[in-house]
């Protein structure tokens, strides 16, 4: 083979990545709908219909789960039934889990699911514990109060603060955004090179 | 001198390496390294001459972890020691395998080997600040279009063609 | 598919370190085939004789880099849970620098250092002890460089996302220009070797 085949095989190359880059940025690969915890309490609270999965194991479903989760595993996400216009919600912790199950899902099952960003840890930290600003901008009071409001709706605690709290963005659902970065760390593997 | 085998195409070696380098991102979500495993082992050197010293500089800690694993059982260790088996290997069965002195025509054995530590300590420093060499910059960082890597690339081959003509003595 | 398989919990942590071994002999291998365990060979690339490291490089950079577009593309692999160095572009320029002086002077790199020992290169030898020892060096300089060390973060991020582009079209032009630049290199070759 020369260097000459090598050559024009590799322009084919080129011409098909532009090509895929074009016509379907993504590919097969897509990302799911994004749900903030915030927007998924209120519609927990508004009895919305959804069906909240919880794909932790059992033990740690045990320890919490956001109310009216069930808990189904990887495998057992298939067979379950979901009926006409309910909205299938899923989410994990601090883990490949909900990532996994978007991956393995029918193109029909992802037509009607949408994934809670930020898991059971966003949970804890944005509705059942969040930090909320002593001395709030005026845009923000309405937010905070329906904040405050679900919070002690589903037995937390907000704590307060003197500094300045993020609230920008964060109540509002990602849209299109990436998957939250999971900083798992593997015993031999230290990162960098 | 014993006639060796003929190099391959680059190219081809080229391919080769990209695909075990697709593979390591498929399968460990991280690519190869060569200055890291050589960091590893100045790293377990100190720190078994003084633990204090080892422990105390945020550098060395770094690699020296939480003190469950050992430094050198890690994965680019693993990996160098490899490729030391692997360019054995390779050489072997080409008939490349016999002690040597890389060195241009006019040059001193001794002066080589001085030179040859010389660039390895200077080595040293550029590929600390940058975080990598080419293994682990170059070749992974350019393959996933990393920012810092195409940088540090595009620096390393400027900085090797301005210093070529002062050194042309070393090669030619 | 679901690639990368450690993040999916596909293989284990010791396995890994096989992995490990396996990949460094398969690079080790081809780095030796090509030819780069020679200080000749890799220094030859900069008085414009010998292109050999560069076009190995740059078709392995290439290669790996389509591969991952195209495993991304086809949802087989998870473009993102790849670690990247993080970018902090100050010390990167000048340590590239710095590399690219310890380079030629040494006539090799850390990896193509570690092939030419193994096959009894006693300069290459001279070059990883030199290696170890600015290593040692750095680190007990670090505390005074450590503020340049860590300026110019930009995190970490890539040129196709610092440029607002596709990663597939990112990584098409960057074939283009690397099939041009081999183009160029035979050329160079060729003229170079008949004078």
């Amino acid at each position: 083979m020369s260097n000459r085949t090598l050559g024009i095989g590799a322009l084919v190359i080129v011409l098909a990545t532009f090509a895929a880059s074009f016509l379907h940025r993504d590919g097969l690969h897509s990302n799911p709908q994004f749900l903030s915890v915030f927007t998924l309490a209120k519609a927990i609270k508004n009895r919305e219909r959804i069906v909240l999965v919880d794909l932790r194991s059992d033990s740690v479903y045990r320890q919490l789960h956001i109310p009216t989760a069930k808990n189904v595993t990887l495998s057992g996400l298939d067979s379950l039934v979901l009926q006409p216009d309910y909205q299938l919600i899923i989410y994990s912790g601090v883990d490949m889990l909900a990532r996994q199950a978007w991956n393995s899902m029918s193109e029909d099952r992802r037509s009607v699911t949408k994934v809670v960003y930020g898991g059971m840890g966003d949970w804890y930290d944005y509705i059942l514990y969040p930090t909320l600003p002593l001395h709030p901008q005026a845009q923000h009071q309405e937010l905070i109060r329906q904040v405050k409001e679900l919070s002690s709706f589903y037995g937390g605690q907000p704590e307060f603060t003197d500094q300045r709290v993020q609230m920008e963005g964060y109540y509002v659902d990602p849209d299109q955004s990436e998957w939250p970065e999971i900083t798992a760390d593997h015993a031999f593997v230290r990162k960098g090179c | 001198m014993k006639a060796s085998k003929p190099y391959w195409n680059p190219y081809f070696c080229g391919i080769g390496l990209g695909f075990v380098l697709l593979l390591t991102f498929v399968v460990m979500g991280r690519g190869i390294g060569a200055s890291g495993a050589m960091t590893s082992v100045v790293v377990t050197g100190v720190h078994s001459v003084s633990k204090t010293h080892a422990e105390a500089n945020v550098f060395y800690q770094g690699y020296l972890g939480d003190g469950t694993v050992h430094p050198l059982k890690d994965w680019l260790v693993f990996e160098v020691l490899g490729v030391l088996v692997g360019g054995l290997i390779s050489g072997a069965l080409a008939g490349r395998l016999h002690w040597k002195v890389e060195r241009g025509p006019s040059l001193k054995i001794a002066v080589r080997f001085g030179f040859a530590f010389i660039g390895g300590v200077i080595m040293a420093f550029g590929t600390k600040l940058a975080r990598g060499c080419t293994s682990g910059q170059a070749l992974t960082g350019g393959a996933m279009m990393n920012v810092g890597s195409w940088v540090f690339m595009l620096a390393l081959f400027a900085g090797a063609y301005a210093m070529a003509g002062v050194v042309k003595k070393l090669w030619l | 598919m679901n690639g990368p398989f450690l993040a999916y919990g596909w293989i284990g942590e010791e396995a890994s370190l096989v992995f490990a071994l396996a990949t460094g002999l398969a690079f080790g291998f081809f780095l030796e085939r090509a030819g780069l365990g020679s200080a000749q060979k890799l220094t030859g690339q900069f008085y414009f004789r010998d292109l050999t490291v560069f076009k190995m490089m740059f078709t392995a950079i290439v290669t790996a880099m389509l591969g991952v577009f195209w495993l991304h593309w086809l949802g087989l692999l998870q473009a993102d849970l790849i670690y990247l160095t993080p970018t902090f572009v100050w010390p990167q320029l000048i340590g590239g620098l710095i590399f690219g002086v310890g380079f030629i002077v040494g006539g090799y790199c850390p990896g193509t250092s570690c092939v030419a020992s193994s096959t009894g290169s006693l300069d290459g030898m001279w070059n990883v002890m030199g290696l170890l020892s600015g290593i040692f060096l750095f680190g007990e300089l670090y505390p005074y460089l450590e503020p340049f060390y860590m300026s110019g973060s930009m995190g970490q991020t890539t040129l196709w996302q610092e440029l607002r582009l596709p990663m597939g079209t990112s990584a098409a032009i960057i074939t283009l220009i690397a099939l041009l630049a081999f183009w160029g290199a035979e050329l160079l070759e060729i003229k170079n070797a008949t004078k």
